[in-house]
């Protein structure tokens, strides 16, 4: 399998916070989209810059189409689009003299693609980028990271404060991306009705650890979520679920294998599992 | 490396029309006064000062206007090196006061040419204050915002500015008496400041590439 991204033991602390990233290690497999999970301050973004090289890295190797990416080699760069959780460009700009500036720094500048991409998303080229609101400013950043011909697109929150009607244009968009095999995907995100939608893989992260790595489809088919009260609780081994938690009279028991579980305790109620629920309970294990 | 040296251009597109526009009007006013009055060199002197400080705002109003639009954390995702994006900052500056000069050139020409007699000893001294102003400021300031943030750009380009003339003054007041002849005194003084300056700025120049490649986004 050949990996667009790959993050080894990636380490970084901060010398005024006690939060620091913690031999984060996970990778993206080519042609695949890795949703990227964790509540807010879980280290989403921090090991997003460190992939980037916004911020520098304690120790560990982050490999970009195989190769680390530093400051010197910046070709690499005509490979990634990046989308922020805000708009990163000048207010003043209109769209017109944004394609201007980045057709000036990337390669592979596409101005049909993106003029292709502006009429679809109904986005004006002559009014200023600060006219336009949340929706269509996601949209530009969206068409832009599509039209330099990126083979890796990494989402901070991209899709954040959108309407579910824009959300579900923009993860189309994605789609179509992924139809070309070599592309792939790392999308933060605290929507995970979104990677339930997309991804192929999620990661989750808290307190800058990677707490776990696995397949949507397994997450989604597989992992199950049991609900018990503390008497059945108690007659479930431990080695037969991942975590649980305290909700009022009842018991919610992560389990890796919702079959095997069901099997053996055929007296306790077993659901599907949604990516959130596995989240709030991987979390509430770790702390 | 373009595409950044035109981003900062469009940044600061709008605010340096206005400048190019106020130093026409002022252009314009000089010309009328003298045909109209005669003897505007003392007003001209001060109407230079402020044309050439319009100028200094330039790559301090680029700066916020990325930091506002967070485009420093988008910059460096890009295929540009860090080298680049300093590089074209400084680029700027020097695109800003050969503007600004060939303003304050065109403004002195034209009040000439309406048959002002100036006193080209105040204006020469006029038009090295704005060179000094409009490559030292940042040049001093470029350094000082990676050090203390772009939150702060306001304050230090001020400060700046006002330090700028501090120095100029300072040295002409501390170099002036040490100069042998009085004649060539001030042709040298002006020229040493300007290479002086200039010598600062290509300085400045290493020290921010130096700060900004160990700084974290």
């Amino acid at each position: 399998m050949e990996y667009t991204l790959k993050v080894e033991n990636l380490c970084k602390k901060y010398k005024k916070s006690d939060f620091g990233l913690d031999n984060v290690t996970f990778a993206v497999p080519q042609g695949t989209i890795m949703g990227f999970v964790g509540k807010n301050g879980a280290g989403k973004t921090t090991t997003i810059n460190a992939i980037l090289n916004i911020i520098h890295k304690d120790s560990g190797t982050v490999k970009l189409f195989g190769n680390e990416l530093t400051d010197a080699n910046s070709a690499v760069r005509n490979d990634i689009a990046v989308v922020f959780d805000v708009i990163n460009f000048s207010q003043q700009l209109t769209v017109k003299k944004l394609e201007n500036v980045l057709a000036d720094i990337y390669t592979n500048w596409d101005s049909k693609r993106f003029a292709a991409l502006l009429e679809r998303f109904a986005l004006p080229t002559t009014k200023k980028i600060k006219t336009f609101s949340r929706g269509m400013s996601m949209k530009l950043a969206i068409a832009v990271a599509l039209s330099h011909e990126a083979k890796f697109l990494i989402l901070d929150e991209a899709t954040a404060g959108l309407d579910p009607v824009v959300r579900e244009e923009i993860l189309d968009i994605f789609l179509e991306f992924m139809e070309d095999e070599t592309h792939a995907i790392l999308m933060s995100s605290h929507i995970t009705s979104d990677l339930e939608k997309v991804a192929d893989y999620i990661t989750f992260i808290d307190g800058g650890r990677i707490v776990l790595t696995e397949k949507k489809d397994t997450l989604i088919y597989d992992y199950g979520i049991a609900r018990c009260r503390t008497a059945e609780f108690e007659r479930v081994d431990s080695a037969d679920y991942l975590a649980y938690r305290k909700r009022g009279l009842q018991i919610e028991v992560l389990l890796a294998d919702r079959k095997a579980f069901a099997k053996k305790h055929p007296d306790i109620i077993v659901d599907h599992v949604k990516i959130d629920e596995i989240l709030a309970l991987l979390i509430q294990e770790v702390e | 490396m373009r595409g950044l040296l035109r981003n900062n251009l469009y940044t600061t597109q709008s605010s340096l029309k206005t400048a190019i526009l106020i130093n026409l009007a002022v252009a314009i006013c000089m010309v009328i006064g003298e045909l109209r009055f005669g003897n505007v060199g003392m007003i001209l002197n001060m109407a230079l000062g402020a044309m050439g400080t319009m100028f200094v705002t330039l790559p301090a109003e680029s700066l916020k206007k990325d930091a506002i639009a967070k485009w420093n954390r988008f910059e460096v995702t890009m295929p540009v090196t860090k080298k680049d994006i300093m590089t074209a900052r400084y680029l700027s500056v020097a695109i800003y006061a050969i503007i600004g000069q060939l303003c304050l050139l065109t403004t002195v020409g034209l009040v000439m040419m309406a048959g002002a007699e100036l006193n080209m000893e105040r204006i020469a001294y006029g038009m090295v204050l704005a060179v000094v102003v409009q490559v030292v400021t940042p040049a001093l300031m470029y350094p000082a915002i990676i050090a203390f943030g772009e939150e702060k750009v306001d304050v230090i380009m001020m400060t700046t500015m006002l330090a700028s003339i501090a120095l100029l003054v300072g040295a002409s007041v501390v170099v002036g008496p040490l100069l042998p002849q009085k004649e060539m005194s001030n042709v040298i003084f002006r020229i040493g400041t300007i290479v002086v300056s200039i010598l600062g700025l290509i300085v400045s120049y290493f020290v921010s590439l130096s700060m900004y490649q160990k700084k974290e986004l």
